[in-house]
């Protein structure tokens, strides 16, 4: 399962851009995912070696089939990482997260389809109509 | 990678825009805060960051003591930290001895100091691999180790972070910290290359 070659992985991560040391995020959302998270933890809502114990659990469950290969696979385990703390700590209780993602997704107008995200373009947090 | 729906967004951000708006209405977080952290991360703190330590160290001996004996309070004494990092191990490169980084279980990167981990760092194969091959992976990335040169492998667990520092190159006893700090890359703080001096 892990057994790429660590050269694909890092040749392929500098096609990306001209300047892989200059791109932080590759996706708006995982800067946001990021910024979010830190936040939690400097105003004490849980601590770094708590987040990293989910992250663990997460990872070790992910990686029994799959495999970490690129930054969005990475990031998407966070997500549920970080999902999976806050519904340990009874932050966002059952059926939460699913209702305010149909409000998010209602207030998300559609946009052109292309295969990939743009770095950093601007995007409204929600629109209002 | 593409999981975009067709003129929607992906996944991913619907989700994080859902948990951040969720934290919000609870008034556990305001989104200023949050763009605080995003934008020092992708402004304030980087490779460049680091290197400004490493280039400190090479030029500063009394400096690289402090450094090795507590990588915090010395980084502290150039305005660098931050409160995601509790202990920074700083280990040094010699002709006898390379130290390479991992993060075995899942990702931990000395935030403060070198900003976000690189890709491939956080890779499945990285993480076992840098464990079971160590010399492989590194010719791999392109850092040949003679046999003579021991090799230590740190994890990154618990609350312990490290910073590798390099070795600095030969023939560049006439440039100055600031000079030394642009030769210095993020792949070597992290143990998988050295500096080079054109």
């Amino acid at each position: 399962v892990s057994g790429a070659p660590i050269e694909l992985l890092s040749r392929a991560s500098a096609d990306r851009t001209v300047s892989p040391e200059e791109l932080v995020f590759e996706t708006p959302w995982s800067a946001r995912l990021f910024g979010l998270t830190l936040a939690l933890i400097r105003a004490g809502h849980f601590s770094v070696h708590e987040f990293q114990q989910s992250m663990i659990t997460e990872i070790r469950a992910y990686e029994v089939m799959g495999c970490i290969d690129s930054n969005a696979t990475y990031y998407e385990r966070w997500i549920e990482a970080l999902l999976a703390l806050l519904r340990r700590k009874g932050t966002i209780a059952d059926g939460a997260l699913a209702a305010m993602e149909a409000r998010v997704r209602a207030a998300t107008p559609p946009r052109h389809t292309h295969d990939h995200d743009h770095h950093h373009a601007p995007q409204p947090i929600a629109v209002s109509r | 990678m593409s999981s975009e729906p067709a003129g929607g967004k992906p996944w991913q951000a619907i989700r994080t825009e859902a948990i951040e708006g969720i934290l919000n209405e609870l008034g556990i977080i305001d989104s200023g805060k949050v763009d605080e952290v995003v934008h020092h991360y992708e402004e304030k703190v980087g490779p460049k960051t680091g290197a400004r330590v490493v280039a400190k160290a090479w030029t500063d001996p009394e400096f690289k003591q402090r450094l090795l004996a507590n990588g915090l309070d010395a980084c502290a004494e150039l305005g660098i930290g931050g409160p995601e990092t509790e202990l920074l191990h700083v280990v040094e490169n010699t002709p006898a001895v390379h130290n390479v980084v991992v993060c075995t279980l899942c990702s931990c990167y000395p935030w403060p100091v070198l900003g976000l981990p690189p890709a491939w760092y956080k890779s499945s194969a990285y993480r076992s691999r840098m464990v079971r091959e160590p010399r492989k992976v590194l010719a791999e990335m392109g850092l040949a180790l003679g046999p003579e040169v021991e090799l230590k492998v740190w994890d990154s667990i618990s609350e312990i972070r490290y910073l590798v520092l390099p070795e600095r190159p030969a023939g560049t006893g006439h440039l100055s910290e600031a000079e030394l700090a642009t030769l210095v890359t993020r792949d070597a703080m992290i143990g998988v290359a050295k500096v080079v001096f054109p």
